[in-house]
């Protein structure tokens, strides 16, 4: 049962993640990733403060609040600031990062939070917390966040594929560019936070990038390419915990390497396969 | 008064520690925002966090082939997995069709996670050196001595003199790569060399600030600094100067309080200094908008006359 | 020279598009009948997309107004469609020819709201027509240029429109596509819907339009091919550049070759 709750946390994650990430990454916006993980720290510890609870609500809402405020601001910088847009995103969430880090090293240094959770997270003491229906507080959280997810992608399934298809001919029919983007910053930015405590910055950028990009070099057709962006992340779950607990290492990294050691296995193996038909 | 008498102690520079901590980062910083320049104006800004978490696994296997903490051996190991990671964005958007974007992202979580796997293991190895590898996580300025500071100048001399040889040649290609291709220069050598640069610095950098917040030591000075100039060479002095000053006031802070970190403030002043360039400057927004005013008020006293 | 139409479907008053404070397009005034073939043809940045683009409200109008049928765009979106420049598409996106084509009928209805057995009847036909349908399943990147411009106007077609905009349909396209392209053109126009087309090469441009828009930043003309078509208004268009006056030397001697025979 206490392999269980990791693995079914894990694996919500991954999907959530891996789904928004197919979108994201389409969109060349892979990186925006990486900006809200680091981004949300200062939100987390401020809320922290103010609640005085580890895991509350307030922390995901300061979090939350955070990660879009994140957004916006990189976007003005990159529209009216006259940064490039990948400026924007290495100042931005390196400063948020930098000041959630004195937060927590000054004013909130008896607090539990401590800075390498923030990086790796802490799924191991998933199965450990208060339990709402039987199920740990985070999972469940993140329960309710895939079904929100999931729900709105098959609902707007549509309005995703047009505004990052082609954005000229979605206005043209009268379909709101800047509706559709911020839908899908706002999902993954809630994803984002609620996931942060249980696997850290680092794996949350792993998987938004690692399943889309699996799937994208895999198929050339949307519906295929989201099922195995989520499929890919989920049984990467699964397998890299097993791998862990047998290798005596921690869960989160391991399925960040392992993601990756299989996208970079398969492209060497598809280039190899390729130079043998040119060659035949 | 308690400000004043610790100004005064700090600015006299009678404490050797803060000394040494001092120029360590004003040195790491100058060399970071020299070649900040070269970073940005190549458009490689987010290259550099992949380089930068990248240099975790080189560190802990230079650790673990050696079994000591030297900070040489273990920023070969951070270079050399920096040249991994550039070399595996570069592969993996070559031969798919995943974006360079992608391609950074992919290599940033995935060489991370592989060095924070290898950390763990070498943390169970029960090795005692082994404290303090953390540290480089979020840097470790506090602690520079007077040894580091040898490979530090080391490395500032080394970047100042390959910007020296090969001025012209960057400052072609960074401005104009077609007309450098048409010229005969090499367009790999050119990369091949910044990007060489930026690993050094990386390896180094880290020491000040820590891996997380490397990027923001190599894209916030020049970006500070292309606000104010067009000039190549002015831009790299003040890009450089930026970050020198900013790593003297977080050092300066973190030496009024115990408990304030030196790198996190560091990066805070640096972007401080980034956004207010960014409102203020010639080029800033809130200067645009006055001069835009004025010149619209300067029009309509003309046309009431 | 600028022919007043009485009861234009599409009419512009007085367009001005500005681009960081320089203008793009001064003053565009014109109207185009019903159920014509329009081209509108001037040098490279005499702003040509860019007035396409601001019918479509692609981009902001510093001044004036633009109506189609006697209203704004936005009650009649669904009346007109827009086949944009191949630069606007993410050509990586992973979206089969027919995935493309379906597009055009999303404008139809809700966005959250399935495509029914009608939609996907009518998506097959418009690619049908475009002698694309073999295609259907092939992602847009393994196609030629011809072929991807013709899965573009299958989307437009789908859309089942009154008036067809198009930004340079013929560039870029080989001569097997450009006549499918042109006979789709002259069917609907026969179905009496009205086009709308950006097009650089004045030699085609006479066959093709009945009506002729010449631009350079303003509108130089805007009437009926054989009143627009002259030598003066179109050395008035192209600011006396050499090459092209030669060309258009050339143009109108085979026109009136041409009228001489006929």
């Amino acid at each position: 049962m206490f392999d269980f709750w990791i693995i079914l946390t894990a694996c919500i994650i991954a999907i959530n993640s891996s789904l928004l990430g197919s979108f994201l990454v389409l969109r060349k916006m892979s990186l925006i990733g990486d900006a809200l993980s680091h981004s949300v720290l200062p939100g987390i510890v401020i809320a922290f403060l103010i609640s005085g609870e580890i895991n509350s609500f307030w922390m995901l809402i300061g979090a939350s609040v955070f990660g879009v405020f994140a957004i916006l601001i990189i976007d003005w910088l990159n529209r009216f600031g006259g940064f490039g847009k990948d400026s924007a995103i290495g100042i931005i969430y390196t400063l948020l990062f930098a000041i959630g880090i004195i937060l927590i090293t000054s004013i909130a240094k008896n607090s539990d939070i401590d800075v390498d959770c923030v990086l790796f997270g802490d799924i191991n003491t998933v199965p450990l917390l208060p339990k709402i229906l039987a199920i740990p507080v985070p999972t469940f959280n993140l329960l309710i966040i895939a079904v929100v997810v999931i729900l709105t992608l098959l609902l707007g399934l549509k309005g995703f594929k047009i505004s990052t298809f082609d954005k000229n001919h979605a206005q043209t029919l009268g379909v709101s560019i800047t509706f559709w983007n911020y839908l899908l910053l706002g999902l993954a930015s809630v994803s984002t936070v609620f996931s942060f405590d249980s696997v850290g910055a680092i794996m949350v950028i792993g998987l938004i990038v690692i399943p889309p990009s699996f799937a994208n070099i895999i198929t050339r057709k949307l519906s295929r390419f989201l099922i195995i962006s989520a499929s890919f992340a989920v049984s990467s779950c699964i397998l890299g915990h097993c791998i862990a607990i047998y290798l005596d290492i921690p869960t989160v990294p391991t399925i960040g390497f392992l993601m990756g050691l299989i996208l970079i296995l398969t492209l060497i193996f598809q280039t190899f396969n390729k130079n043998l038909q040119q060659h035949t | 008064m308690d400000f004043w008498s610790d100004f005064l102690y700090f600015f006299s520079f009678q404490d050797t520690n803060i000394n040494n901590v001092l120029i360590g980062t004003s040195v790491l910083g100058f060399t970071c925002g020299i070649v900040s320049v070269l970073v940005v104006l190549s458009k490689k800004a987010l290259i550099v966090d992949a380089i930068s978490h990248a240099v975790l696994p080189g560190i802990c296997i230079g650790f673990m082939f050696t079994g000591v903490k030297n900070p040489i051996y273990l920023s070969i190991g951070g270079m050399a997995a920096g040249a991994a990671a550039v070399y595996l964005v570069d592969w993996i958007s070559r031969i798919s069709r995943i974006k360079k974007d992608a391609s950074i992202a992919i290599s940033l979580s995935v060489l991370f996670s592989f060095g924070v796997i290898l950390l763990n293991i070498i943390q169970h190895s029960g090795n005692s050196n082994q404290s303090g590898l953390t540290d480089f996580l979020f840097g470790k300025a506090a602690t520079i001595i007077e040894s580091d500071l040898y490979l530090f100048l080391a490395v500032f001399t080394l970047v100042i003199f390959i910007l020296t040889v090969f001025y012209q040649h960057l400052k072609i290609a960074l401005f104009d790569a077609g007309f450098a291709k048409t010229i005969g220069l090499s367009e790999r050598l050119s990369q091949g060399l910044i990007s060489g640069l930026v690993i050094i610095s990386t390896a180094v950098g880290i020491q000040t600030v820590g891996i997380i917040l490397m990027s923001a030591l190599l894209i916030s000075p020049a970006s500070a600094a292309l606000f104010w100039t067009n000039n190549f060479k002015k831009a790299i002095l003040i890009s450089g100067s930026f970050a020198t000053l900013s790593s003297v006031l977080g050092v300066f802070i973190s030496f009024l309080s115990a408990d304030m970190p030196t790198g996190p403030w560091i990066i805070v002043v640096l972007s401080g200094f980034a956004l207010f360039s960014a409102f203020f400057s010639k080029k800033g927004i809130i200067t645009k908008k006055l001069r835009a005013k004025m010149d619209d008020s300067y029009n309509l006293s003309e046309k009431e006359n | 020279m600028i022919k007043k139409e009485h009861s234009p479907i599409l009419e512009v008053h007085d367009l001005t598009v500005t681009y960081d404070s320089k203008p793009a397009l001064y003053n565009a005034s014109f109207g185009i009948p019903k159920g014509s073939m329009v081209g509108l043809v001037g040098p490279n940045g005499a702003g040509k997309s860019t007035l396409l683009k601001a019918l479509m409200e692609l981009v902001p109008h510093s001044n004036g107004y633009v109506k189609f049928f006697n209203e704004n765009l936005d009650s009649v979106r669904k009346k007109i469609a827009y086949v944009p420049q191949k630069e606007s598409v993410d050509w990586d996106f992973p979206a089969t020819v027919f995935d493309i084509v379906e597009m055009g009928r999303y404008g139809n209805k809700s966005l959250f709201k399935r495509l029914n057995k009608e939609d996907k009847e009518i998506a097959k036909e418009a690619l049908a027509e475009v002698k694309m349908l073999e295609y259907a399943d092939r992602h847009i990147s393994e196609l030629s240029g011809g072929q991807q411009q013709r899965v573009f106007i299958a989307r437009a077609l789908a859309q089942k429109a009154d008036i067809y905009l198009m930004d340079e349909p013929f560039a870029g396209v080989d001569v097997a596509s450009e006549k499918t392209i042109v006979n789709i053109l002259v069917q609907l126009q026969n179905e009496g819907k009205t086009i709308f087309v950006v097009h650089h090469n004045l030699q085609t441009a006479v066959e093709y339009f009945d009506w002729m828009i010449l631009i350079n930043k303003n509108i130089v003309a805007s009437g009926p091919t054989k009143d627009v078509f002259t030598p003066e208004l179109l050395q008035k268009t192209y600011d006396g550049n050499l090459t092209t006056l030669e060309q258009i030397g050339q143009v109108i001697q085979n026109k009136q070759f041409s009228t001489r025979k006929s």
